[in-house]
C-alpha cells in the first residue's frame, strides 16, 4: 500500500493499469491512477508486486522471461532472436493500420489460429467529456477483443495512457484461459512482473484462480518513446478540430496531425510539454521483455520494425509469415544501429532521471550501468 | 385524528406539535405555511392533513420567509394565520419579520418557532427568544403540552387584538413531548379575505412613528400579562430562595424540588409570557427574594431582564444564572436543562446535599448496560443514495488529484463531514451555504464541489448559484436529488409533484432552473457507480466555470416502501474476506449498515432486517460476491 502511494503520489504512476481491478482500492479514469482509500493490508500487496516502478530487476525479469542474466549485447534492444523489417500483407490491413500493420495482423491470426481466444488491446474511442469538443478516438480504451473486427478496431497508435491492463484483470476475472496482450514497455513489465510474482501474494476467494502466467499466451510490445498527458488536448484543441482529427504520428523531428482532409505539422517542442512525467524516467523503449516487439520503421510509412525475442513468438510469427499474412524482409544495418543508439539515449536520459529524481526503483547490472553510463548525453 | 375532535372538554393525549395545531384549529386558523425543520415539522403535518376536512388552507413553502410571507399576506386580508419553522427558520426570516412588525397584521398571525437546544437535529442551538426583542414582538413560551395548545389560540387573540403577530416558542421537549391536552371548542367562523387600504399603504409613513406606535402596543401586552394565567407563583408565598423559570424548565425545576423536599423558604416563579416581561408580577415576587436562580433555555434572555429590573427596583438580591462572565453563573449558558441539571445548580449555589439522591445500584446498571450496547455511528440508512453519490464524488477527488474541497449543506448529506460520508464535507452552515461559500474560495485556484439536496436547492440555493454563474467561479454543484425532504419526513417539496394537501401540484424540475440561470447540467444515477465517478472527474476537469451534476435516485426509504426489497447475499466461497484484493471493503469502508462482518468466518455477511437490496455494494465488491436477486419483496 504504502510504496504504490508513493508511485502515484511521486508522479511515477505509468497509468500501466497493472494493479487496477484487482481491488477496489485502486481506481483509475483516462490516465489516472488513484489509491482511493487505505486498504489497510498489512505488508505489500499485488500492487506493490505488480507495478513497473515500485521495482524492477532487469536481472531477474531476464532471467524469469528468457533464462539467465543479460548478456553485454542484450543491454541496448533487451534479449533477441533476431530483428526485422515487416508488414501485414494485406492492404486494407495496413491503411487501417499506423504503420505496417504486424501488431493487427499477428494478433489477428493467433486469435484465427486459436493460439488464444481473447486479446487485451487498447481501442480508440476513450473519454473525452472532459474536453467536450470530440477527440474521443484519440482517446485510449482498454478492450478485451475476440474476433478480427474487434482487433482492427484497435488499430493505430494511442499516443496517450489509459490502464489497458485492467483489461487484463478483467479478462482473467471473467476466467478466459489463454489470452494475448498488445502494450506498451511499461505494460509489458507490469505484465512480467504479474507473472513473475503473482504467486507472492497469498489470498483466497477469486484470486486463487487468476493467474497471468499460467493465462497469458502471447505477448506483443509496442515501442514507445513517451506518452502525452490529457492535458495536451487542451492544446490540440486550440490548433484542430478535435473530433475531425484521425490519426497522430511523430516522424523525425516533427509532430503531424491527420484528418480526413488535413495534415497539420505542430512544433514537437511545444508537444514535449505535455509528454507524462511518469515516461521520462522510462529506461525500456522496445518493449524489452515481451515475445515479440513492434515499431515503426523510421522514414518507411508502411514497415515495421520487429523485434523476435522469445522461441514462443519467433514461432508464432513465422506461422504468420507462411500463413501469408506476413511479408518479412531483413533491416538495414544502419536502420538497426539507430534503433540501437534511440534505445540507448533513452536509457542515458531515464538513467540520469532517476538519480537527478533520486528514483530508485530499477536494478541492473554493473556490466549493464558501465554502458549506459558511457553514453555521451548532450546537455 | 384527535385534533380535529370536535368534543370541547375531552381530554386526549397529545404531542406538543399536535397540541399547537390543535390551538390554531381552536383559534380558527385560515391559512397555514411552513418548511419543514426539526423539531417543528409535524405542526404543519398534522395541519395539512386536517385542512381539506375542516375546510382551511395548508402549504409547504419553499423556506420560511415565504412561508411567513404567505402567512401574514392571508392575515393582512383578515384571515388568522400561522407559520411555522425550525430555530434556524426565524433567523432565514429575520428580514421580512423586522418589517412585518411595523406594517402590523389585520387578522391574527402567530410565528410559531421551535428551538432545539442541544442542538439535537441542527447545526446549532440558537436560542430565537432574541427575535421577539429585535422586533419587538411578545412572546409565548409553553411550559407543557396543555399550554402548548393555549397559547397558540391566545397568541391569535392577542395579534388580532394589538394587530401584531405574535411568537410561540416551542422547544423540542415540549414539541416533541407528549401529554394530556383538555380540547376547546373548535372555531366555527370563516371569514371572507378582505384587502384593506390600509395594508397597502401601511409602510409609507415614517418607520421612526410605526416604531413608537409598535411600542405603544407592546406596553398594552404587558398589562395583560401582568394577569395571564400562563404565569403563576408555585411554593412558600414568601420565600427568600426563588426560581423565576420559562418553558421546559418548569417541570425540571418543579421535579427538583420535588425530589429534594424544598417547601419552606422555597417557590417558583414559572413565566409563560416572557417578552414583553409582566414587570409589576416579577417585581412583587423579587420583593421578598433574597436569591433568584434563573433556569431557562438557552441564553440568558430572562435572567438579564430580572437582573435589569432589580437593578431599577435597586433591590439587593442575588441573581444566579447563566450570563457569560457573571460571577453568579451557576454554568455556561449552553446545552439543555434537565431535572438533574436543576439540582446541580440548586446544590452549587444553595449548597445542598444531594447524597441518597441517586440510586447507587441502578447508576451501576446503567454503566454496565453501556459497555454492551453496540456502538452505532450516525449514518445513511441502507440503500441511501447519498452513499453512493459521496463514494462517487470521493473517488473522482481521488483521481483528480488536486484534493479538490467539498462544501455540505443541510440535510440527510450533511453527514457527508462524518465517517459515513468519507469524511468528504469541510464546510456545513446553513441552508445553502455551499454554494455561497464555493464561489468565494476562488484563490484557490482549483475548482470546488458545493453539494445541495433538492429541497434545499429550492430553499436557498438559487440566488447562490447566480451569484457563481455571474461572477464566473470554478463550481461543480452537485445537486443530490432523492426526490424528498428526506431528514426531516419526506415531505414533498417543489419538485415532486403533490402539495402538503396531499392534492397533484405542477412539478419545478432542478435542470429547468439550473438551465435558465445557464448553468450546464449533467444527470445521473448514482447507483451506476462507474458512471457517476466518471460524470464528477470529468466535470472537475472541465476549465472552469460554473456547472451542475444531478445525482438522481429516490430516498432509500421511499423506494423501499414504493418497490419493496430486493434479497441480497454474500457467496462465501467468493468473498476474500481480509486479504489483499478486499480487505473488508464493504463493511469497513463503504460501511453501509446493511453489510456486517462475521468475525467467526471471516466473511462479510448481509444483514437482510436493514438491507434493501439497492445493489451498490455487488457493484463495488471485487470478487462478485454479492449477489442482489432480482425480483422485490415486501417485508
Amino acid at each position: 500500500m504504502s510504496k504504490i502511494v508513493e508511485v502515484v503520489s511521486g508522479g511515477l504512476c505509468t497509468a500501466c493499469g497493472g494493479c487496477v481491478g484487482v481491488c477496489p482500492y485502486i481506481k483509475s479514469i483516462e490516465d489516472r491512477v488513484a489509491v482511493i482509500e487505505d486498504c489497510g493490508v498489512e505488508g505489500e500487496g499485488r500492487c506493490y508486486y505488480f507495478c513497473p516502478r515500485t521495482f524492477f530487476d532487469v536481472d531477474e525479469m531476464n532471467g524469469f522471461v528468457f533464462g539467465g542474466r543479460r548478456s553485454e549485447e542484450d543491454v541496448v534492444l533487451g534479449r533477441h532472436i533476431s530483428v526485422l523489417a515487416a508488414r501485414a500483407k494485406s492492404v486494407a490491413m495496413r491503411k487501417n493500420a499506423q504503420y505496417g500493420g504486424v501488431v493487427s495482423t499477428i494478433i489477428s491470426h493467433a486469435l484465427e489460429t486459436g493460439e488464444i481466444e481473447a486479446a487485451v488491446l487498447t481501442s480508440g474511442g476513450g473519454s473525452c467529456g472532459s474536453y467536450d469538443g470530440g477527440g474521443g478516438e484519440l482517446l485510449p480504451t482498454p478492450v478485451i477483443a475476440r474476433s478480427k473486427g474487434d482487433v482492427l478496431s484497435c488499430a493505430k497508435t494511442k499516443y496517450f495512457m489509459g490502464a489497458s491492463l485492467s483489461a487484463l484483470n478483467k479478462a482473467l476475472k471473467e476466467g478466459f484461459e489463454s489470452v494475448g496482450v498488445v502494450g506498451t514497455p511499461c505494460q509489458i513489465q507490469a505484465l512480467r512482473k504479474m507473472q513473475a510474482y503473482g504467486d507472492a501474494v497469498q489470498s483466497g476467494g477469486i484470486y486463487e484462480k487468476i493467474d497471468a502466467s499460467k493465462s497469458v499466451k502471447l505477448v506483443v510490445g509496442l515501442f514507445c518513446m513517451w506518452a502525452l498527458s490529457y492535458d495536451f488536448l487542451w492544446y490540440l484543441r486550440k490548433h484542430v478540430e478535435l473530433s475531425a482529427v484521425r490519426k497522430l504520428d511523430i516522424p523525425v523531428g516533427g509532430f503531424l496531425v491527420f484528418g480526413e482532409d488535413f495534415r497539420k505539422e505542430l512544433p514537437l517542442e511545444e508537444v514535449r510539454r505535455y509528454v507524462r512525467h511518469a515516461c521520462d524516467v522510462c529506461y525500456d523503449m522496445t518493449s524489452e521483455f515481451a515475445d515479440i516487439s513492434v515499431g515503426a520503421l523510421e522514414g518507411v510509412p508502411d514497415w515495421n520494425t520487429v523485434i523476435l525475442r522469445t522461441k514462443l513468438g519467433e514461432r508464432i510469427f513465422r506461422e504468420a509469415e507462411k500463413a501469408g499474412v506476413l511479408e518479412v524482409k531483413e533491416l538495414e544495418v544502419e536502420r538497426l544501429e539507430h534503433l540501437r543508439w534511440a534505445s540507448l539515449r533513452k536509457k542515458a536520459k531515464a538513467w540520469r532521471r532517476m538519480h537527478e529524481f533520486k528514483v530508485e526503483f530499477l536494478k541492473i547490472s554493473e556490466l549493464e550501468r558501465g554502458i549506459v553510463e558511457g553514453f555521451p548525453l548532450e546537455e | 385524528m384527535s385534533i380535529t375532535l370536535d368534543a370541547p372538554g375531552r381530554e386526549v393525549l397529545l404531542m406538543g406539535n399536535e397540541a399547537i395545531a390543535r390551538g390554531a384549529i381552536e383559534a380558527g386558523v385560515a391559512f397555514c405555511s411552513a418548511y419543514p425543520g426539526t423539531p417543528s415539522s409535524e405542526i404543519l403535518g398534522v395541519l395539512a392533513e386536517a385542512a381539506p376536512k375542516l375546510g382551511f388552507y395548508a402549504e409547504w413553502s419553499t423556506n420560511e420567509i415565504v412561508a411567513m410571507e404567505a402567512a401574514a399576506a392571508a392575515a393582512f386580508s383578515g384571515l388568522r394565520a400561522m407559520c411555522s419553522m425550525k430555530s434556524q427558520g426565524l433567523s432565514v426570516c429575520a428580514d421580512f419579520l423586522t418589517t412585518l412588525n411595523l406594517s402590523g397584521t389585520k387578522g391574527g398571525l402567530v410565528i410559531v418557532v421551535c428551538d432545539d437546544p442541544a442542538a439535537l437535529s441542527s447545526v446549532n442551538e440558537i436560542d430565537t427568544r432574541s427575535y421577539a426583542e429585535i422586533a419587538d414582538l411578545p412572546l409565548f413560551e409553553p411550559a407543557t403540552v396543555q399550554e402548548a395548545k393555549d397559547m397558540t389560540k391566545f397568541a391569535f387573540e392577542l395579534s388580532e387584538e394589538l394587530c401584531e403577530p405574535c411568537i410561540v416558542r416551542s422547544v423540542t421537549r415540549i414539541s416533541h413531548g407528549r401529554g394530556n391536552v383538555r380540547l376547546g371548542e373548535i372555531s366555527k367562523e370563516r371569514r371572507a379575505a378582505e384587502l384593506s387600504e390600509r395594508f397597502i399603504t401601511g409602510l409609507a409613513t415614517s418607520a421612526v412613528e410605526r416604531h413608537a406606535g409598535l411600542h405603544a402596543k407592546l406596553r398594552a401586552a404587558a398589562e395583560k400579562f401582568e394577569s395571564s394565567p400562563f404565569n403563576f407563583y408555585y411554593g412558600d408565598p414568601n420565600a427568600a430562595f426563588l426560581i423565576i423559570t420559562s418553558g421546559a424548565g418548569w417541570l425540571y425545576s418543579k421535579e427538583a424540588f420535588q425530589i429534594l423536599g424544598l417547601d419552606e423558604g422555597f417557590g417558583i416563579l414559572k413565566l409563560g409570557t416572557t417578552h414583553p416581561l409582566p414587570r409589576r408580577l416579577v417585581a412583587s415576587h423579587l420583593k421578598h427574594a433574597v436569591e433568584i436562580l434563573v433556569i431557562e433555555e438557552t441564553d440568558p434572555f430572562i435572567e438579564r431582564k430580572v437582573k435589569a429590573l432589580a437593578v431599577d427596583l435597586r433591590l439587593d438580591i442575588c441573581v444566579y444564572g447563566r450570563e457569560l462572565g457573571s460571577e453568579r453563573a451557576f454554568a455556561d449558558a449552553v446545552g439543555e436543562m434537565s431535572v438533574d441539571a436543576v439540582i446541580e445548580a440548586l446544590q452549587q449555589v444553595k449548597k445542598l446535599s444531594v447524597a441518597g439522591l441517586r440510586n447507587a445500584e441502578y447508576e451501576k446498571e446503567a454503566e454496565e448496560a453501556l459497555k454492551i450496547l453496540p456502538k452505532r455511528e450516525i449514518a445513511f440508512c441502507p440503500g441511501c443514495p447519498h452513499r453512493a453519490s459521496l463514494f462517487a464524488i470521493k473517488t473522482a477527488i481521488k483521481l483528480d488529484g488536486r484534493d479538490v474541497p467539498v462544501c455540505g449543506d443541510i440535510g440527510c448529506y450533511t453527514l457527508g463531514m462524518f465517517r459515513t460520508g468519507f469524511y468528504l464535507s469541510k464546510t456545513s452552515h446553513c441552508m445553502g451555504a455551499a454554494i455561497g461559500l464555493s464561489s468565494g474560495f476562488r484563490s484557490l485556484k482549483k475548482p470546488v464541489i458545493a453539494l445541495a439536496g433538492d429541497s434545499t436547492f429550492f430553499h436557498a440555493c438559487v440566488p447562490g448559484l447566480i451569484n457563481a454563474k455571474y461572477n464566473n467561479a470554478n463550481v461543480l454543484y452537485i445537486l443530490l436529488d432523492n426526490g424528498a425532504t428526506a431528514m426531516t419526513g419526506f415531505q414533498p417539496h417543489p419538485g415532486v409533484g403533490t402539495n402538503a394537501m396531499g392534492e397533484p401540484a405542477p412539478t419545478v424540475r432542478l435542470e429547468e432552473v439550473c438551465k435558465g440561470i445557464g448553468v450546464p447540467v449533467r444527470i445521473c444515477d448514482p447507483f451506476d457507480v462507474d458512471d457517476a465517478v466518471r460524470a464528477v472527474y470529468e466535470l472537475l476537469q472541465q476549465q472552469g466555470g460554473t456547472r451542475v451534476l444531478i445525482f438522481r435516485h429516490t430516498c432509500g426509504i421511499i423506494e423501499t416502501k414504493q418497490r419493496g426489497k430486493r434479497k441480497a447475499y454474500v457467496v462465501e466461497e467468493k468473498c476474500i474476506g481480509e486479504d489483499c484484493g478486499c480487505n473488508r471493503f464493504c463493511s469497513r469502508v463503504f460501511n453501509c449498515p446493511g453489510i456486517v462482518w462475521d468475525k467467526e468466518k471471516g466473511k462479510a455477511r448481509i444483514d437482510e432486517v436493514v438491507c434493501t437490496g439497492c445493489g451498490v455494494c455487488a457493484k463495488l465488491c471485487p470478487a462478485g460476491a454479492i449477489i442482489v436477486e432480482e425480483e422485490s419483496y415486501t417485508g
